[in-house]
């Protein structure tokens, strides 16, 4: 594994602190036997799976939420341990596609410029995720009795 | 949520079972009407001990809890008629249903034991029992989902301006008092976020002290807490196995009621038409019931799908696309530069040969390696004399290459192409499998009703009053000893947890360091109150200019049919924090006279503008109040009322407005829901003897 790939894989992006009671409404923290793992409301197993979905709302939808340094976000887990890998691989893909980034230069960029360049497309994916929550925030406060239903997070793919 | 229906046992003026004490509500207005202690305040309380485990005391003018209340949450003539050493019961029903059309029932239940004609050992507090309405019947809700559920009823922060009686308007309202303005305020907009943040800094030094002290405590005092500790594990497993035992019990006596039905179904003098509705209730049954176990399968899986599906991915295929893109263009110069280096390689290394033999060869006109002559000017005298003046060329290598990590990225997310197109349809497919489902479940339901009404009329063709009483007996014995199972279901579930929570504290009390962290938060939270509060004021006067411009479209077309009323509402910001409302005229001159009533239909326009402010409230909860037009001439109340239909789904409104049925015409009402009327009952006509008292409910057919 190469410089770039270890950076992109270590990447370990946030959300911010006011969506911390979201993720510990709907994610369902601890393992267990799959059949034995469903509790109602709890829909994602884990932090990252609400934070993928998240993503790729704010992508589909368009609403990045700008996210600056002085932001202080919630961090998690690292991307490599992201599953399944199929679905890790759109979410880096659709972030560099969002991201002006070079790939080509960044083959010969040293490690400063790396951390830079890699830092981009952190803040690509923490943009969209964090905008993707917006959204999700904001239909919860718009109908808490929605919000409680099993299909809500499908229903916003539609 | 919206409310379908109250009914009331034995609660207060409300003598009798829930059937006779039924209140029904349907979108619109509702209206309940009725003189002067006949019941209509005992009504607000049914509401309100139902949801809030709490009545409004009359004779102390607040709101006192079950505890405080003590015996006069029964009916007197239930207490009357109750024998000494038994019981009397009161109970309030009230069916919800949420804006998703989830229905769910609220039990509140309260028993007294009757010492002697003057004393009662009361229940220390009341309780309470909540069903949701799933798929094919009624589930009692876990517990720990019950604030979640009476808080959905009527969120708290909404609650002083959807449930209100007239008299509290004023203090509602009251714009010069900073609480009840921030009341108001902190439902517009994102302003409680500084409130929060005051509030929370505020509080911080002192949290994070008591947090160090009980560290500290815990860590000098491990074996008292242990102790502790065990205790709670011996009591919590005593209640463990009498509720097992409860469930034991309930599981006897449900199978006992349901050989008595089965047995009265087949004692029934109909054989062949008994024989077939059994088979079919039968197979009915088992379908349903099937198909309510894959869809509840279903929809468990629904979610997981979002990834085993990969449906999390829907709609990306335009950044795939663009990173194709940019792939493409990261491969061109990729191998560009790749086959570039290549070339370089295949020449022959700089300083082969050596400077001094080619430098031999020029003189020599002459290539050493291949014999050929070089004469001065010619091409192989030039290529001889060109491989002095090569440059080192650079390697192939990248520093990091990165052709096999876009590879895989573009090779994964091509793969998916097909699967991502077709996500929309596989959803749809999905929840067209589920509607079926429900379907097909609703229609069955509906069979097996028929067939039990069926049986029904069975029976009471054999003519035999105890075979009915007897059939019913067992059927309702069925439902209750259900219901009690899973109580004691969800009772043995949440004792376990806990058993497992202490558990858990037990293996934490391990010696540890005292966390030192929180001596400086406190620091931390105190400069945040300062910052919250100074951009508290710049976001307020935003809101008070919104508020003002909702509030005056209502409250112009409440005062539409009273010509003598000119002005508007001028909400005047006093300082960052206060302000109060004022009628003025054009040139924004205060009016001065205002009538008492005119303010109380100017409050009730700024709380509907706060209520309005967004939508889905005034759709999703039934507003009720009690008196709210009280003091009001008969154009306000009118005005008051057809605001009141235009701009909320539902309302009850208990008056005295509406007195007699022949007074129905003095006040027109659009949007009209359902009528009751209420009337207190004494047989002999002594209305000081409180303990005959019953109280009709009417509906009227408005």
């Amino acid at each position: 594994m190469n410089m770039v790939e270890k950076k992109i894989y270590s990447i370990s992006p946030g959300y911010l602190p006011n969506f911390k009671s979201m993720f510990k409404k709907y994610v369902q923290f601890g393992g267990g036997a799959d059949s034995q793992r469903y509790v109602k409301g709890r829909y994602f197993s884990n932090v990252y799976e609400m934070y993928v979905f998240a993503f790729f709302l704010g992508l589909k939808k368009e609403t990045p939420f700008e996210i600056t340094d002085d932001d202080t976000l919630v961090k998690f887990w690292e991307i490599e341990n992201w599953k399944p890998q199929e679905i890790r691989d759109h979410l880096i893909a659709s972030s560099i596609a969002r991201t002006d980034i070079d790939l080509f230069s960044l083959q010969d960029l040293d490690e400063r410029e790396l951390t830079a360049e890699i830092g981009k497309l952190k803040n690509t994916i923490e943009k969209y995720a964090n905008g993707g929550l917006k959204i999700i925030a904001a239909l919860i406060e718009e109908d808490p009795d929605n919000a409680e239903q099993d299909t809500f997070f499908i229903k916003m793919l539609s | 949520m919206i409310i379908n229906y109250i009914s009331m046992l034995n609660f207060q003026c409300f003598y009798g079972n829930h059937e006779s004490n039924t209140v029904a509500f349907s979108d619109g207005i509702n209206v309940i009407i009725g003189d002067n202690g006949h019941g209509k305040s005992k009504l607000w309380n049914a509401f309100y001990w139902a949801l809030y485990d709490q009545i409004f005391d009359s004779d102390r003018e607040r709101f006192v809890t079950t505890r405080q209340s003590g015996e006069s949450i029964f009916s007197d003539r239930a207490k009357k008629e109750c024998a000494v050493e038994e019981f009397v019961k009161a109970e309030i029903k009230l069916e919800v249903v949420d804006s998703q059309g989830v229905r769910f029932e609220i039990y509140r239940m309260l028993k007294a034991k009757k010492l002697d004609d003057h004393n009662w050992e009361v229940a220390p507090t009341s309780s309470i029992l909540i069903r949701r309405y799933k798929v094919t019947q009624w589930q009692k809700v876990n517990e720990s989902e019950y604030r979640s559920i009476l808080e959905r009823v009527l969120p708290g922060h909404l609650k002083p301006y959807m449930w209100f009686q007239g008299e509290q308007v004023n203090s509602l309202m009251d714009f010069q008092n900073q609480t009840s303005l921030t009341q108001a305020i902190q439902l517009l907009s994102d302003i409680t976020n500084y409130d929060d943040l005051v509030d929370i800094t505020r509080d911080g030094k002192e949290k994070s002290a008591k947090e160090l002290r009980i560290e500290q405590k815990r860590l000098s005092s491990d074996s008292s807490k242990s102790e502790a500790i065990e205790r709670q594990v011996t009591n919590k497993q005593k209640d463990l196995e009498e509720e097992e035992r409860d469930r034991e019990s309930n599981t006897r006596n449900k199978e006992e009621a349901e050989i008595g039905f089965d047995g009265l179904i087949n004692s029934m003098s109909d054989a062949q038409k008994r024989a077939e509705n059994k088979a079919n209730l039968d197979s009915l049954t088992n379908k349903r019931d099937a198909n309510s176990q894959q869809l509840d399968s279903k929809i468990q899986a629904l979610n997981k799908k979002l990834f085993s599906s990969h449906w999390v991915l829907k709609d990306c295929e335009p950044s795939i696309t663009d990173f194709s893109g940019k792939y493409d263009k990261f491969l061109e110069h990729h191998y560009q530069k790749a086959a570039l280096d290549k070339i370089a390689e295949s020449q022959l290394p700089v300083d082969v040969p050596q400077p001094i033999f080619v430098n031999k060869m020029l003189a020599d006109e002459a290539c050493f390696v291949c014999g050929h002559l070089a004469p001065k000017g010619s091409d192989e005298y030039k290529h001889i004399s060109g491989l002095l003046d090569r440059k080192i060329q650079s390697s192939t290598t990248f520093k990091n290459d990165c052709s096999s990590l876009f590879k895989k990225l573009y090779d994964n997310t091509t793969e998916y192409k097909n699967v991502i197109s077709g996500i929309g349809s596989s959803i749809s497919e999905e929840f067209s499998s589920i509607t079926k489902l429900r379907n097909e479940i609703s229609s069955d339901n509906k069979s097996i009703e028929d067939i039990n009404k069926s049986f029904g009329e069975l029976v009471e063709k054999d003519q035999s009053e105890n075979i009915i009483k007897e059939f019913r007996k067992h059927k309702k014995n069925i439902e209750d000893f259900t219901d009690a199972i899973n109580v004691n279901n969800i009772k043995i579930n949440r004792i376990t947890d806990e058993l497992e929570g202490l558990k858990t504290q037990t293996k934490k009390l391990v010696v540890g360091s005292p966390n030192k962290a929180v001596e400086a938060a406190a620091e931390i939270f105190n400069k945040l109150s300062v910052l919250a509060l100074s951009t508290r004021g710049l976001v307020f006067s935003n809101l008070v200019k919104d508020l003002e411009k909702s509030a005056n479209d209502i409250y112009q077309s409440m005062t539409e049919r009273n010509k003598s009323v000119i002005g508007r509402l001028n909400l005047r910001i006093m300082d960052s924090k206060t302000c109060f409302p004022e009628i003025v005229d054009s040139d924004g001159n205060s009016l001065a006279g205002s009538n008492d009533s005119n303010i109380r239909l100017v409050k009730l326009a700024l709380m509907m503008a706060v209520l309005k402010s967004t939508s889905t409230w005034s759709q999703n909860y039934c507003l009720v109040s009690d008196a709210p037009t009280s003091k009001m001439s008969r154009n306000y109340a009118e005005g008051f009322y057809e605001a009141l239909g235009k701009n909320f789904r539902q309302s009850i409104v208990i008056t005295f407005d509406f007195v007699t049925e022949t007074k129905k015409s003095d006040i027109k009402i659009n949007n009209l829901g359902k009528v009751y009327k209420l009337n207190s009952v004494i047989p002999d006509g002594d209305r000081t003897k409180r303990d005959d008292l019953y109280t009709e409910i009417k509906e009227l057919d408005l």
